[in-house]
């Protein structure tokens, strides 16, 4: 080889949006996590390289054709710019670059959920035998056998997941749970760490910030999912007592389960509507929310954040960890970053996003000095880090939190 | 692997909720769901065949050419058959979805 350097006349290198995917094999093994064989393995991997691509590649193309053909378009047409979203994202869906990304988008999705579905079933006897016999082994599950999960769970099958959150397959069934694990690291391309708790290392990052030394002794997780982060808290607060709250049970006794494979003995998952979470009157230092408000309702988040407040001990923090408000957003980058509300089966997304949650808490009663919004990050464990938002999939997260003040405001 | 018919149904089934349509006519949308699926089963063939490469150099142990002078007996030929059903799932999912979500 020539010692000279060969020069190829290419444009420079364009920004890392997503880094390469990390394979599904670095999921963080424990006794209920199914076991894919080489081509479910490869049907994960290709889904998040698919992702990848569409962020890389992809992603700038749609906002090349919305500044150099979606906006002139609209300029000629009517001399003006779009006022909002709606009337901008009205313009993007006649966009062919626009439609093509979109649509791959959904395929994709659409492909991981039932390819993970697929992965899974099979082996699903096996892994339902597993969790009972974890399970019956200690006594941090309690399942409410009557339990009406809300409409908007049921009625809307959140990011594309065949059956939702609450569907129930058979006896003891644990699909759901285990699906979610491996699909959930397939979609994020392991960006978000070994066991997808990147938004509880974010919050604890944010608890060491900004009350430092603090030990919360009560933890009151909602919308728990099959609780990788909130493992994060209960091996970092080993002495707290945690309770985990979530509607699926096929998710309740696959964290149980997973929870206790991991050694992790101080979480109560119990089933339960978390608008009205079933705790009786116990209060609690931390109550919080991550990535869980985007899946209810207007009414259902105004209930969550009242019974946040009455489940908070004096002294103690409400946080709720999400994507960040649309507000003050170009235009583009509101439509992108709304994707997930109108094609991802996101419920309560579009809507979220347009709404003040710090107002929100406020309306419930946390008094307004005590309330503020903030951001909380962790360094993606693994994978090189992304220097762009990929709109929705990586970046800093938006958080609102609340504090219960220890004495009481006087009134002036 | 072989699966039971009805676990590939359920696996199919669509997620309850609007199903969107991105061109003017469905027939785009749908053409380009089976480019994606397609796409996506082409790149697993080719890992498992990159796999394959791998574990038989590690091996030193398939002579040149026997793949290819290899035909299939009866159970090796139904295995294959139902694994071509099992790809046409994964490919054509989208339409099945899309009548699905129209009962
Ligand atoms: C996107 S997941 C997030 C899970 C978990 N917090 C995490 O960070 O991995 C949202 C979860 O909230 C649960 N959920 C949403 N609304 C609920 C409600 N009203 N009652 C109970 N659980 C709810 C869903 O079942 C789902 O498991």
């Amino acid at each position: 080889m020539s010692a000279t350097a060969y020069s190829i006349k290419t444009p420079a290198a364009a920004p890392l949006r997503a880094p390469l995917p990390l394979p599904v094999s670095a999921i963080e093994t424990h006794a209920a996590l199914p076991q894919l064989a080489h081509d479910d393995q490869a049907r994960m991997n290709v889904g998040a390289a698919f992702n990848t691509f569409l962020a890389q590649r992809m992603l700038p193309a749609v906002e090349r054709a919305a500044r150099a053909e979606v906006e002139p378009a609209r300029q000629a047409r009517l001399g003006q710019p779009a006022a909002d979203r709606h009337e901008y994202r009205r313009d993007l869906e006649q966009n062919l670059t626009w439609r093509l990304w979109s649509r791959l988008r959904r395929s994709n999705m659409e492909m991981l959920q039932q390819a993970g579905r697929l992965a899974v079933l099979p082996q699903l006897p096996a892994l339902v035998e597993t969790c009972r016999e974890i399970n019956a082994g200690h006594d941090r599950l309690e399942l409410d056998p009557t339990f009406q999960p809300p409409g908007y769970l049921s009625r809307l099958h959140s990011h594309l997941m065949p059956g939702g959150y609450v569907a129930e397959l058979g006896d003891d069934d644990i699909a759901a749970g285990a699906a979610y694990d491996v699909v959930t690291h397939a979609v994020l391309g392991g960006r978000s760490g070994p066991a997808s708790d990147r938004a509880g290392r974010a919050t604890l990052a944010w608890l060491r910030e900004h009350r430092p030394g603090w030990t919360p002794r009560r933890i009151l997780d909602l919308g728990c999912g099959i609780g990788t982060n909130t493992c994060v808290l209960a091996r970092a607060f080993p002495d707290a007592e945690i309770i985990a709250v979530d509607a699926g049970a096929a998710l309740l006794r696959y964290a149980a389960a997973r929870a206790a494979s991991l050694g992790v003995t101080n979480i109560r998952f119990i089933q339960g509507d978390i608008e009205t979470p079933p705790v009786g009157d116990e209060r609690f230092d931390l109550v919080m929310t991550l990535m869980v408000l985007h899946e209810t309702s207007r009414p259902g988040m105004q209930r969550i954040f009242a019974s946040c407040r009455e489940h908070l001990a004096k002294g103690g923090l409400t946080f709720h960890l999400e994507q960040p408000p649309y507000r003050d957003k170009p235009l583009l980058e509101q439509c992108l970053r709304d994707w997930d509300g109108r094609y991802n089966n996101e419920a309560f997304w579009s809507a979220m996003h347009d709404t003040d949650l710090a107002a929100q808490l406020r309306a419930v009663g946390f008094p307004a000095q005590h309330v503020f919004e903030t951001t909380a990050n962790a360094p993606p464990l693994g994978a090189t880090t992304a220097t762009q938002e990929d709109y929705g999939r990586g970046g800093a997260w938006y958080v609102v939190v609340g504090e219960k003040p220890l004495l009481k405001e006087v009134s002036v | 692997m072989s699966l039971e018919r009805d676990l590939l149904a359920m696996a199919t089934e669509p997620a309850a909720g609007p199903r969107p349509q991105f061109f003017d006519d469905p027939a785009m949308d749908r053409v380009w769901d089976v480019l994606a699926a397609l796409t996506a089963e082409l790149a697993v063939t080719r890992t498992r065949l990159n796999s394959l490469e791998r574990v038989l150099a590690e091996h030193d142990c398939l002579p040149a050419g026997v793949v290819d002078g290899w035909v299939a007996d009866d159970e090796a030929a139904r295995d294959q058959a139902q694994a071509h059903q099992e790809m046409l799932m994964r490919v054509f999912r989208g339409l099945l979805q899309d009548a699905a979500a129209k009962q």
